[in-house]
């Protein structure tokens, strides 16, 4: 169970960090 | 226990009103949040505002109605198509407004005026990086941009981009879901067409990186009988009008009202491998419970992307190709299929779910505030 935990935290981790750097590479590098 | 044929399993899809109501006020605020601050990032606060609150408020009901009600597809049905149908309402009028006509014009190939289109970013991304030539007659910038957004959907949502996010999708989804039963039975691929669209992105991809030719959309892409369809002067603009509504009436809209399967997503286009091959990083899974299958098909039979078949049911899983759609979720009599965080038992309908409604609505609403924006303005710039 404690590594089904570790996993899950990386994993919404993940989404998290996906989630940020589209929105910022979209904000920040393109020019709108 | 035993259980006799016949016997129900008790099936607990639904989540309880403690469960479904916090997930849906948060899926309510987040889709208010990117609103505000998106829309009103360019100065529009009132329009921020309002759009904000409608779009928070119907967000919060889909997520809240899905969890509660445990049912999955309805209500993505309503958000896809809805989506599909403002997004084509929103680019016609933009052609008819800007162009002149809805048809494309040879002049805006040459100058680079054509809509980026996201279908193309796998063939279209490899000769710009290595041969450093921008094949789609649109600019490098917005190529990036869209390259970009849909790069970030695919690593999230894997082929769920397919069924919650494309906008293109609208078109042979609600053609495979006119007609109660299907006219041509279709259950599984064979192991040729499974790999074609496989074979198919890798000829487009030596194609674009030998001849810096985007192939698909000049000749092969079966949307075209929708958008951007050809202006016919010449034999050689004939031959490709008729490639695209033989294409188009095949795959797009009387292959899926048929058979009740999406076609043209699962056999023809290019984003299909893409996003399955990409969807391998994705944290989300379509699983199913072993223990309380009954191996009865039903699953493989309602499928419209041919992801679910006897092997991988028996292995507890979709193919890679699955689209989470969510129909085999609420086609499923024993309730043992259910999304799941990727190499674990955790299960995480409410997190995809929360996450695939605010994203379809975000795109959605850029759609629709275009639209607000011709009505308050009589300009329309879509792209």
């Amino acid at each position: 169970m404690g590594w089904e935990k570790i996993k899950a935290v990386l994993a919404y981790a993940y989404m998290v960090l996906i989630i940020l750097i589209t929105f910022a590479l979209l904000l920040f590098r393109t020019p709108r | 226990m035993s259980l006799s044929e016949g016997d129900q399993y008790p099936v607990e899809k639904s989540a309880p009103l403690r469960k479904s109501l916090p997930t849906s006020l948060i899926a309510a605020g987040i889709t208010a949040f990117l609103l505000i601050f998106l829309i009103g990032g360019k100065g529009r606060t009132t329009e921020a505002l309002i759009a904000g609150l409608i779009f928070a408020t119907i967000g919060g009901l889909f997520t809240f109605f899905i969890l509660r009600t445990g049912r999955v597809n309805t209500s993505r049905l309503i958000l896809f198509i809805g989506m599909g149908l403002f997004f084509t309402i929103a680019y016609t009028l933009d052609h008819q407004v800007n162009r002149g006509s809805i048809l494309l014009t040879n002049s805006q190939i040459k100058n680079a005026d054509v809509p980026i289109c996201p279908i193309t970013v796998p063939f279209v991304t490899p000769p710009l990086v290595i041969r450093g030539k921008m094949i789609f007659p649109a600019t490098v910038k917005a190529f990036w941009s869209i390259g970009i957004f849909w790069l970030g959907f695919a690593l999230l949502f894997g082929r769920g981009w397919c069924s919650w996010l494309c906008f293109f999708g609208g078109i042979d989804q609600t053609c495979a879901v006119a007609k109660k039963k299907p006219f041509l039975k279709m259950e599984g691929l064979s192991r040729i067409w499974r790999y074609f669209p496989y074979a198919l992105l890798l000829f487009l991809i030596l194609v674009a990186l030998g001849f810096l030719y985007p192939l698909y959309c000049a000749w092969l892409c079966p949307l075209r009988i929708v958008y951007d369809p050809p202006a016919v002067n010449t034999t050689l603009e004939w031959l490709m009008a008729v490639v695209f509504i033989v294409g188009g009436m095949v795959f797009l809209i009387a292959g899926p009202f048929l058979t009740k399967k999406r076609l043209y997503c699962s056999l023809i286009c290019p984003l299909l491998p893409a996003a399955a091959i990409i969807g391998r990083l994705s944290p989300f899974r379509i699983k199913v419970d072993r223990e309380k299958c009954i191996d009865c098909g039903k699953c493989v039979k309602v499928c419209e992307t041919f992801a679910m078949t006897k092997e991988s049911v028996a292995n507890g899983e979709t193919t890679m190709e699955c689209a989470k759609c969510g129909k085999c979720i609420d086609g499923c009599p024993k309730g043992a299929i259910d999304y799941r965080l990727i190499g674990t038992n955790i299960g995480v309908r409410p997190v995809f779910i929360t996450l695939a409604v605010i994203f379809n609505l975000l795109i959605m609403s850029t759609f629709i505030m275009t639209l607000v924006d011709y009505f308050q303005t009589g300009g329309i710039r879509f792209h």
